[in-house]
């Protein structure tokens, strides 16, 4: 997809983004959200954050990133190992980048 | 008698304790924006490495507002996924907001209309979660639209000012440095602080594996696949632990 193509994804994004956070706040007012759908939509971050997460460490290029110029992998196990100790967005970034550069220059 | 004067018997909406809302609102969201920054910077200068100009970058943090929606579009940018792809992932993410909307509607009963819609486009999941941690019954419709504001204009100051910088050093930071990396490992970081209960983890690992597993499949759908079949079991796991233990509580009842 070149630039040009992106640029009605950013505008029909806002909107989309925009609408579903006015929805109950200013656009059904009054409304309320069926219980089983306020627990579904619960595990909406967890599972979509999974879903994005998995392939981008597990994989690069098409290939599994384990070898020495892309030690994805090793590097992403890393920062999950800091993230569940620390429970910290900035430990887990960079522990994360520190770890791949780190394993590229010592297996490169 | 105009309307707009302050309700002097209670002075529960004057000018002044509207102003004060506010700044407790600013003080309030001082203890996150220190992450928010890195989180900006991430976002403008991983957009520039994916091969998006500073103004596209821009635009995202501009006009949608929302950090994981705009690295959803920047790691499939990159990945050269389907536009409708890019359309129901942002969608799927952004979702969660339905639920922090419908979460704070009850709360800003006396808002006007236009006040909603600018908080439409500022919410944030700091916001929702300050708010329901700080509001409580005594104060006013316009006290808490005034405390929601003092929260949200700091953050998208931060987010606007983080991401034009990450944008412009983004074009600086060489290709040997992986920049793409950090999208990734930021959502690792904002998904392990959300994983609270056992049935969120059943959600994430149902989640992943599908994902890895459907890798492949037309239109990078094995990450909407992957979501939703990992919403599923996580609701699932959810109804079966409850009804496990409530079956616990009461031995011999509703058998």
């Amino acid at each position: 997809m070149s630039e040009a193509q992106f640029w009605p994804v950013i505008a029909i994004v806002a909107l989309g983004t925009w609408l579903v956070r006015s929805s109950f706040l200013a656009l059904l007012t009054g409304r309320r959200l069926p219980r089983p759908l306020q627990e579904l939509l619960g595990f909406i971050p967890a599972a979509a954050l999974a879903a994005l997460v998995a392939p981008a460490i597990l994989m690069h290029g098409g290939e599994l990133a384990v070898s020495s110029a892309e030690p994805r992998l090793f590097a992403g196990l890393a920062a999950l190992a800091v993230g569940l100790w620390r429970r910290d967005l900035l430990a887990v970034l960079g522990v994360g980048m520190g770890a791949l550069w780190l394993l590229r220059w010592l297996l490169g | 008698m105009s309307a707009r004067e302050p309700d002097t018997a209670g002075g529960e909406d004057g000018a002044a304790t509207r102003r004060r809302a506010f700044i407790d609102g600013a003080r309030a969201v001082t203890v996150v924006l220190p992450g928010v920054l890195p989180f900006a910077t991430v976002a403008g200068a991983t957009a520039v490495d994916a091969g998006l100009s500073v103004s596209a970058a821009m635009a995202m943090s501009l006009l949608i507002f929302a950090g994981s929606a705009q690295l959803v579009l920047i790691q499939l940018f990159d990945a050269g996924a389907a536009l409708v792809t890019m359309l129901l992932t942002a969608l799927v993410i952004n979702l969660r907001f339905a639920m922090y909307s419908a979460g704070l509607a009850p709360l800003f009963h006396g808002a006007t209309l236009r006040q909603r819609l600018l908080m439409g486009y500022v919410l944030s999941d700091q916001a929702f979660a300050i708010c329901t941690a700080r509001f409580d019954a005594r104060m006013g419709a316009a006290q808490r639209v005034a405390f929601f504001f003092g929260i949200s204009l700091p953050m998208w100051i931060v987010w606007e000012c983080g991401t034009l910088a990450g944008a412009l050093l983004g074009r600086a930071v060489p290709p040997e440095w992986s920049l793409d990396f950090a999208v990734p490992l930021m959502f690792l970081g904002l998904l392990l602080l959300g994983l609270r209960s056992p049935a969120q983890r059943v959600a994430a690992l149902v989640a992943a594996v599908v994902a890895v597993l459907g890798r492949d499949w037309a239109y990078n759908s094995g990450l909407l696949i992957g979501a939703l079949a990992g919403v599923l079991c996580g609701w699932l796991a959810q109804r079966l632990l409850r009804s496990r233990s409530r079956s616990r509580s009461q031995p011999g009842a509703g058998r």
